[in-house]
């Protein structure tokens, strides 16, 4: 099998644990857009432009309500804003190639899920396939989202027919999801950014939205590893 | 289609994707121009993931905290955090503890909790 095959299917099992988290959160993004009034097919092309999970619940409100762009997408982008520092975080684990990718398609998905799977399973992947897996991984997350989005559309109405327990159990997948996630790439060993960026976040949320809140989070959480990490 | 809305949404995509490509774009450039980062930046940018993954669970989390304040419905909330890290323990990866934190978590708003005083 080629070795960019071989990245690629690596890259798409890789995502399977970030698709069990989007397929109940885009499934509910597609119910509640058609319950709104919006059509099935503004539904997918909002999953399939943005692609970025809790600023297209906003994105619903504000399109209901008739917001004009000028409102509606600088609000989206500030919502977004925290995606600037996934980018240059992750350049730091692709080792230079004499043929890189292009850039526009790793960055595509870097979502907040396919960013931390991805620091937290791309050192076990060969340098060489780093790039490519990359891509599987965004693929994977991008197809689930569509898939959920796709069946939500189709589905809506009929969420009852779901039993309590699961209904419980999805809503529990991405906090389940974080925590192996946080357990896969080491407590002990970043314990400082990850007990600063969960208590700033924690304590922010009673005065911030959770999206200012989460940003802020992160800034704190990798500037305490800045300043507080001994030189490797 | 109303026009209005599909504009809307495109330009929403498009800043997305940029605030995505941009950075990583230059991040890329700048590597290329000197492979390492000076060591406080590089341990900024090191940082960004944990920092990200903690933010990301306490924000998740959060949303249940006002349940969690019944006795009960801690109860629920701490044994499928546990069952996340019982699996990931015993079982490894990724989706298989997410999974099992999830269904823990059915299981116990559905037939623990009530159960308890």
């Amino acid at each position: 099998m080629p070795d960019v095959i071989r990245a690629l299917l690596r890259g798409l099992v890789a995502s399977l644990s970030i698709a069990v988290g989007y397929l109940p959160i885009a499934f509910s993004f597609g119910l509640a857009a058609v319950e709104a009034g919006l059509s099935p097919n503004a539904t997918l092309l909002i999953s399939a432009a943005v692609f970025a999970g809790a600023s297209q619940f906003l994105l619903i409100a504000l399109l209901v309500s008739g917001a004009a762009w000028w409102t509606a997408v600088p609000t989206v982008l500030l919502m977004n804003a925290r995606h600037l520092f996934y980018g240059p975080a992750l350049v730091n684990r692709l080792p230079a190639r004499t043929a890189p990718l292009p850039a526009p398609l790793l960055a595509f998905g870097l979502t907040d899920e396919v960013f931390a799977t991805a620091l937290s399973k791309v050192d076990r992947v060969p340098a060489a396939e780093r790039e490519t897996w990359l891509v599987g991984l965004q693929l994977g997350a991008y197809s689930a989202w569509l898939l959920g989005t796709w069946l939500g559309t189709r589905l809506s109405g009929r969420i009852d027919l779901l039993p309590d327990f699961a209904r419980d159990a999805l809503g529990f997948v991405l906090p389940a999801l974080f925590l192996s996630l946080l357990l896969e790439i080491g407590v002990a060993r970043w314990k400082m950014p990850i007990l600063v960026a969960a208590a700033s976040a924690a304590v922010l949320l009673a005065v911030l939205p959770a999206h200012h809140a989460l940003a802020l989070g992160i800034v704190a959480g990798a500037l305490a590893n800045a300043i507080a990490r001994p030189r490797a | 289609m109303n026009r209005s809305v599909v504009t809307i949404i495109l330009l929403c995509g498009l800043g997305t994707f940029l605030l995505r490509w941009l950075p990583l774009w230059h991040a890329r450039r700048a590597a290329d121009r000197a492979s390492t980062r000076a060591g406080r930046w590089r341990r900024l940018f090191e940082g960004v993931g944990p920092a990200a993954i903690a933010a990301l669970l306490a924000v998740s989390l959060a949303g249940y905290f006002p349940q969690a304040l019944a006795p009960a419905r801690a109860a629920g909330l701490i044994l499928a955090l546990a069952a996340v890290a019982a699996s990931k323990r015993w079982i490894g990866g990724i989706a298989w503890p997410t999974l099992v934190g999830a269904l823990a978590y059915g299981v116990a708003m559905r037939w623990v909790a009530p159960a308890l005083p």
